[in-house]
């Protein structure tokens, strides 16, 4: 490979060759290579049933092969449904909110709250199973799916992106705790402050949003997906 | 397509690779254990997604 001076290599997804800038083909929220590109090139041969069913024509939805039923069942086992449906990004992150909760729901720092983090763990399992079975619908019908489809949306709220804040806050959060500094139980005494913040962020956001629909009445309601 | 967001997503596998290796390492030269350390590849994937977002906005956004 040529010495390019920045760093632009991506591989394909499918076969893994590295990609100079002008022959990567984003689609899907990855990268493939000019053969393996799902949507406009002819599904490649046999031994790849990942993305023939992600950009089935919508004429023919039944001859993609990706089971709604099957994704909801692999979706009761943590990260699998998303697995079968080619979002191992987000099988990974499914399977790390399912382990944390389940930690929270068995150690002693979070005090009473032990309780709702046992309740919130099995709803996940079927959050998991619902949202692998909406995803192997779409990708049925032969709708393109985003990689992190669902999990937060992309617009976030005005600009903001909540996840990787959400992530970076709860990696500190954990890290503190485990190094000793910062007692999770002593955050969770404080934990009736994050309803307070995030009745506080509402109020803010419908004020921002009132006085933006008042100052241009047309481009107000469409700021936030609500 | 961004260029911001392809060196990104280009770093994210080898990145998250050294964090682990160096995870690895300090929990076998015995100053932390994996097990205290793990968050610090919640808080690099979250940097990361929050850098390519970032450099997704100034582009004009695509997605």
């Amino acid at each position: 490979m040529e010495p390019t001076g920045n760093l632009q290599v991506a591989y394909c997804r499918i076969c893994g060759k590295s990609l100079a800038p002008e022959e990567q083909h984003p689609a899907l929220g990855t990268i493939y290579c000019a053969e393996h590109v799902p949507a406009p090139a002819p599904p490649p041969p046999a031994d790849s049933p990942w993305i023939t069913p992600a950009t089935a024509p919508p004429p023919n939805p039944n001859t993609s092969g990706v089971s709604p039923g099957l994704a909801f069942i692999l979706g009761l086992i943590p990260g699998v449904g998303a697995i079968y449906n080619a979002q191992y990004a987000k099988g990974l992150i499914h399977v790390l909110v399912f382990g944390l909760l389940l930690s929270m729901a068995n150690s002693d720092s979070v005090g009473d709250l032990q309780f709702l983090f046992g309740m919130l763990a099995p709803a996940w399992v079927f959050y998991m199973a619902f949202e692998a079975y909406h995803t192997a619908r779409r990708r049925e019908l032969g709708q393109p799916v985003e990689e992190f489809s669902s999990i937060l949306s992309q617009q976030s709220a005005g600009g903001v992106p909540v996840g990787p804040i959400l992530l970076i806050g709860m990696g500190v959060v954990f890290l503190l705790n485990n190094l000793g500094v910062l007692r999770l139980s002593v955050i969770f005494k404080f934990w009736p402050l994050a309803l307070i913040g995030l009745g506080v962020h509402m109020l803010y956001q419908r004020t921002q949003e009132r006085s933006q629909s008042s100052n241009e009445n047309v481009s107000g309601g469409i700021h936030h997906e609500r | 397509m961004n260029d911001n967001r392809l060196l990104i997503r280009a770093l994210r596998g080898p990145l998250t690779l050294i964090v682990v290796g160096g995870l690895f390492a300090i929990d076998h030269a015995g100053i932390y254990r994996f097990g205290q350390t793990w968050p610090v590849l919640v808080i690099l994937i979250g940097c990361l997604t929050l850098l390519e977002r970032s450099g997704n906005q100034t582009a004009g956004g695509a997605q």
